[in-house]
């Protein structure tokens, strides 16, 4: 049977037996696959050293298998970013990312696009300081992206019943930051609600302004969210408990449209990391 | 599929058995077959080591090794070298320096490696009382983890938690395998094999 070629990242490595392992990868043509590394936890495999998240390979595999679980011919190395590898602050939100792929499964046929997503995030995250805001920045935006790919794309600036701004210029309410103030968001529409349209109805998150300030502009005021962007519009300044605020509602948006939210691990220990 | 004839008294024993590592069924049944036909003497005495060896064994309070009192043997032994401490991922990787009779200084046993994908960060580990070890009187913190991408983050880890703490922080080398073919080598391990290379001259 002819082997075939895809690339893609290594999400999770499973042992099976006294030296093999199954693996589950995400490639940019067949989405996600699982794979049966014959011998690869031992020392002399040649898959051994290369059978690691956060390195872009090749894999080679049958293209029909009456098993879900193909045999792992042979991997090469294409791009490795030992920037992101080595730092394990950049490693545990690559992970998540990678997690997220791996809990919520995006539509197959938009695997090239899903693919491509991950290895931007990895070279981002491999060019990126290593300061919290920017990482930050970078995981939002990727949440972002997956949910746009998803087609559940949100956006924070107008409310979703009279489509007037609820912040900066002609905004419902110019006082929001300086009191604290929240402000609804209809999940199901992808966006705010403002304070006149809003009759305290349940079943809608809430998120304060300054926080909806961030959010938008992690998706729509920088094309490369991890170089700052021109003084005349500066990224608003973010404390980490908004951070992670902000980041918590873009995971419970991404659940609320895709079955469900799902606890990822590598989140909480990324959170871990920047608590210390 | 378990034969007919098995009572549940050995159904039960192939079943814990084949629930340790490494061993699967086959080899679970083989060794049930061989305590039945033991000695009862014999039986007995392998489940008393079990037993005493899972009660008294406990990790030991300065390195976390594995310990029959408060402390290992290494930590008890005045002819160790307190101010060079080597870090490790496991008991077993104790063992491992241990048998080549070369190293003279002390260990730390962190328990596993940060794994954020297991959910395991630095408050899962033995971390907090190697930086605090490192405080006092340690010249040299030797990183002895695996090159895995695990291993190699908690390395950078504990590198960017020691830098003013520790007046040497070192790393096993890395690179090909004694006694390895080049033609058999992983793409990774060529390539920091080569990036590490050394000078000879």
């Amino acid at each position: 049977m002819a082997n075939i070629k895809d690339t893609g990242f290594l999400l999770r490595k499973i042992p099976y037996s006294e030296s093999s392992l199954i693996l589950k990868a995400y490639t940019r043509e067949h989405g996600l696959v699982s794979f049966m590394a014959k011998g690869a936890k031992r020392q002399n495999s040649k898959l051994h050293g290369l059978l690691e998240p956060v390195i872009h390979l090749q894999f080679l595999f049958p293209g029909h298998s009456r098993s879900e679980i193909r045999i792992l011919a042979d991997v090469a190395l294409l791009q490795d970013f030992p920037t992101v590898r080595e730092d394990i602050v950049k490693q545990s939100l690559a992970q998540a990312c990678g997690e997220v792929l791996l809990k919520y499964m995006p539509d197959e046929a938009r695997a090239p696009d899903f693919h491509d997503l991950l290895l931007s995030v990895t070279a981002r995250l491999e060019a990126a300081a290593a300061h919290r805001r920017t990482l930050e920045m970078i995981f939002d935006h990727y949440l972002l992206d997956f949910c746009r790919l998803s087609g559940f794309q949100p956006q924070f600036r107008f409310c979703v019943r009279c489509e007037t701004p609820v912040f900066g210029p002609g905004a419902a309410s110019a006082q929001a930051v300086a009191t604290g103030q929240t402000f609804a968001f209809e999940v199901d529409q992808g966006g705010p609600i403002c304070n006149r349209c809003h009759a305290n109805e349940g079943g809608v998150l809430r998120l304060r302004e300054d926080i909806l300030r961030w959010l938008d502009f992690v998706q729509n005021d920088s094309a490369d969210p991890f170089v700052q962007n021109d003084s005349s519009d500066p990224a608003p300044e973010i404390g980490w408990r908004d951070a992670v605020h902000a980041e918590e509602f873009l995971l419970q948006f991404l659940g609320r449209h895709a079955g469900g939210q799902k606890p990822l691990k590598a989140v909480a220990v990324w959170r871990a990391l920047m608590d210390t | 599929m378990l034969s007919p004839v098995r009572t549940s008294l050995l159904e039960n024993l192939v079943d814990r058995l084949a629930g340790l590592p490494s061993i699967g069924r086959k080899s679970a049944q083989r060794l049930a077959y061989h305590v039945l036909a033991a000695p009862v003497e014999e039986v007995e005495s392998l489940s008393r080591a079990l037993i005493e060896a899972r009660r008294g064994v406990r990790p030991c309070t300065v390195c976390g090794n594995h310990a029959e009192g408060d402390r290992c043997a290494v930590c008890l032994n005045p002819r160790r070298d307190p101010a060079q401490v080597c870090v490790v991922e496991r008991p077993s990787d104790v063992s491992a320096f241990e048998k080549l009779g070369v190293y003279r200084g002390l260990y730390h046993v962190l328990g596993g490696t940060l794994s954020p994908l297991d959910g395991i960060g630095p408050a899962d580990l033995n971390l907090a009382s190697l930086f605090v070890r490192c405080e006092n009187g340690v010249d040299e913190v030797i990183l002895a983890l695996g090159t895995h991408a695990d291993g190699e983050a908690t390395s950078t880890y504990i590198v960017q938690r020691l830098r003013d703490k520790t007046a040497r922080i070192t790393r096993l080398a890395r690179g090909l395998p004694a006694g390895s073919d080049l033609e058999f080598i992983d793409d990774l391990t060529m390539k920091r094999a080569l990036d590490g290379r050394i000078n000879l001259g």
